[in-house]
């Protein structure tokens, strides 16, 4: 396991104790954020990295969004 | 004599363009072959085809037919689809309307596709957003008008590609049980009529499919090192809605990922911000957009393939999910990406300027999206991806000299059959590697020059051996560059293969005569006399004359066991004599036979099914037209 997935790993747990989807769509948008100057600079192993952390933290909103939804 | 010169898609001349002007045939002589194969699995992405070439005898051009009949139709419904989904779904607004129709319209991906010439996959993916919109309307007025103008889209999208028919129901699927109305709407409108109605407006490929199941993916298809080789597409690639191929689109060339394509992942993907599922006015909304977010996630990852992360996934369904196969070139999920940010993007957009309270107009908003989307595709304004050529002459003066001699037989071109070289069901072109496998010219001469070439061309009527002028820089090539050195290896290669003469010169273009080549239909035995006559590529009628008892006559098409010799006291299957057609007569005598190939009678029984089916739902919604 790279540092990289450790810290995403960490932050994913730490947001699943709240819960807030909106929380996890902030931060996956901060790392296609930081993914733009890491691929322009050709730091690819990170920034590839990135967009999939921003993936996961995705779907995990969708999934929160979604079980708020049943929940409604 | 122009051409739009669109990668994959095909050039006809007035000449041979009325070959192809008839109903869906179930074996192909010509189109993608010279030697004749089966088409019964691919009926259906030759009907349009079929269908569009009747207007050759207005006299409209191939050029025109194409721009009115394939182009613009294709890019008008994946922009209105797009337009008037966000509009039924979303938001009334017509500028952010638009924007959805311009992402959807001119995405890499479709632009990739779009020019790449791949026209079939390109109306399939324009009629996505309308099939969506047909089944939503379908869900908000369950009935049997609805149910028939959604089957009717869903058949439409059937016709130009079964693998984008079959990613649409499946994200309609998801869609209903996310909505939760599937299981509470009637089955009967929903799902039972629809797909009967497809069947039925279908069953002119799908019986002689069922009946006949001919291998219907070609050999090595479903192979796991093909499906890598295809996997061209990064994770960053396909979460950014960019094509692997694009600007040049071309086969293999995959580029460094370009960081301003990240901006659009961005855009979409902030829309999860504005869900507001406490409030009872948004919840439906709300849920409509947790579906777009979901597919377009699907699209992503599914769209690289067997890349990472998890690419072992892939592999699992392909490997393990009856059909998945079909996918083996994982592109085809960028369609579910494009349909989702079509409508992520523009609602994103739109929230935002509301969030903002109108402090930024949506003038500025939208303006800056534009010129940001402009940006992004600029390199298609410096490549010569979409070009209009004219024919080189050279390929009109050996159409002429082709069409002239007005007989049967084939040409074989070496290396490969250029796009402009003339091909009839009179004239097949060989050069699509049905019959040299070998990948280069210099391979494919060595092949001629073994002792068994000569027969085999002569029994497959190939009269002419033609090297083509590479007018495109597409044959003869060294580092994807055309290389001349290629083109005289391949002339000065054949000028020394001593059955081979050459005869004519067009160009660039060098025509090779073999002196001794056999008609359509042969018979080893020299006193056979043989008259034919060519109905169509599925029948034939013979006359022969002096058969001796077990006597064998050939046809030169493909082996095919569904090809039937008839007459009134005979029905003879044919057996395989060289990889062709044979019939061996059991008696001496003359014969009148008939000479069919079987599977068309089931393509004819299903186009009466077929057109019985769409007068009657053209009658049901006139009708239904006249009480409203």
């Amino acid at each position: 396991m790279k540092p990289q997935d450790l810290i995403f790993l960490i932050i994913l747990l730490g947001l699943l104790f709240r819960r807030k989807p909106e929380w996890f769509t902030l931060v996956g948008l901060l790392c296609l954020v930081l993914a733009i100057p890491l691929f322009s600079a050709w730091v690819f192993f990170t920034a590839q990295r990135l967009t999939y952390y921003a993936a996961a933290f995705f779907l995990a909103a969708i999934i929160i969004y979604l079980i708020q939804n049943r929940k409604h | 004599m122009l051409n739009l010169l669109l990668g994959d898609f095909r050039f006809f001349w007035p000449e041979n363009i009325k070959f192809f002007a008839h109903v869906p045939y179930a074996w192909d002589s010509s189109l993608n072959t010279g030697i004749g194969i089966s088409s019964i699995n691919t009926i259906w992405i030759t009907s349009f085809l079929n269908l569009t070439s009747f207007f050759s005898y207005l006299g409209i051009p191939w050029f025109i037919i194409n721009l009115v009949f394939w182009i613009i139709p294709a890019l008008l419904i994946a922009f209105l689809g797009a337009f008037f989904l966000f509009r039924n779904i979303i938001s009334k607004n017509i500028v952010y309307s638009l924007l959805s129709g311009i992402i959807f319209t001119t995405n890499t991906y479709f632009l990739t596709i779009f020019l790449g010439g791949q026209q079939g996959v390109a109306f399939a993916y324009a009629l996505m957003p309308l099939v969506f919109l047909t089944f939503i309307n379908l869900l908000r007025n369950t009935n049997l008008r609805s149910s028939i103008i959604f089957s009717l889209a869903l058949s439409l999208q059937l016709l130009f590609d079964p693998r984008f028919f079959l990613l649409t129901l499946g994200s309609l699927f998801f869609y209903s049980l996310l909505q939760s109305e599937f299981f509470k709407k009637h089955l009967l409108y929903v799902v039972i009529t629809p797909l009967l109605i497809v069947f039925l407006l279908h069953s002119y490929w799908i019986i002689p499919l069922i009946l006949f199941k001919p291998a219907f993916l070609p050999q090595g298809f479903d192979s796991l090192s093909g499906l890598k080789f295809f996997s061209f597409a990064l994770f960053e690639n396909t979460i950014s809605l960019l094509h692997p191929n694009w600007p040049e689109n071309i086969f293999g060339k995959t580029y460094f990922m370009r960081p301003e394509f990240l901006i659009i992942p961005i855009l979409a993907f902030v829309s999860l911000f504005f869900i507001d599922l406490k409030n009872k006015k948004e919840i439906l909304q709300s849920r409509v957009i947790l579906f777009f977010a979901l597919l377009g996630l699907a699209g992503v990852f599914l769209a690289k393939g067997t890349n990472e992360p998890f690419g072992r996934v892939f592999e699992w369904l392909f490997e393990n999910i009856p059909g998945f196969s079909l996918f083996r070139d994982p592109t085809k999920f960028y369609s579910l990406i494009a349909l989702s940010y079509s409508i992520l993007i523009p609602y994103s957009l739109f929230n935002f300027s509301v969030f903002l309270k109108r402090k930024i107009s949506h003038k500025i908003l939208i303006g800056a999206f534009l010129i940001f989307w402009i940006f992004s595709l600029r390199l298609i304004f410096i490549s010569d991806i979409f070009q209009i050529r004219k024919v080189p002459e050279s390929y009109v003066r050996l159409k002429d000299f082709i069409v002239e001699q007005n007989e049967f037989f084939r040409t074989l071109w070496i290396p490969e059959w250029q796009r402009y070289g003339y091909f009839s069901d009179i004239n097949p072109a060989i050069g699509r590697y049905e019959l040299l496998k070998s990948g280069s010219a210099s391979a494919m001469i060595q092949e001629l020059n073994m002792e068994e070439s000569q027969e085999l061309f002569s029994n497959l009527s190939v009269r002419y051996v033609i090297v083509p002028q590479d007018s495109e820089g597409e044959i003869f090539l060294s580092d994807r560059k055309y290389d001349d050195q290629k083109y005289k290896d391949a002339v000065n290669g054949l000028e020394e293969i001593p059955w081979l003469k050459k005869v004519e010169t067009f160009g660039k273009i060098v025509v090779f005569e073999a002196p001794d080549f056999k008609d359509r239909f042969w018979s080893p035995n020299d006193n056979l006399q043989i008259d034919y006559k060519f109905i169509n590529p599925t029948r034939y009628k013979l006359n022969i004359k002096n058969a001796e008892i077990n006597e064998r006559i050939v046809f030169a098409e493909g082996y095919d066991q569904n090809w039937i010799a008839k007459s009134s006291n005979l029905n003879v299957s044919s057996s395989e004599f060289n990889k062709m057609n044979s019939f061996v007569l059991p008696k001496t005598g003359n014969y009148v036979l008939e000479i069919y190939y079987g599977p068309q009678k089931w393509v004819h029984i299903g186009l009466v099914i077929s057109s019985i089916t769409l007068a009657l739902i053209i009658m049901s919604l006139a009708r239904s037209k006249l009480k409203k």
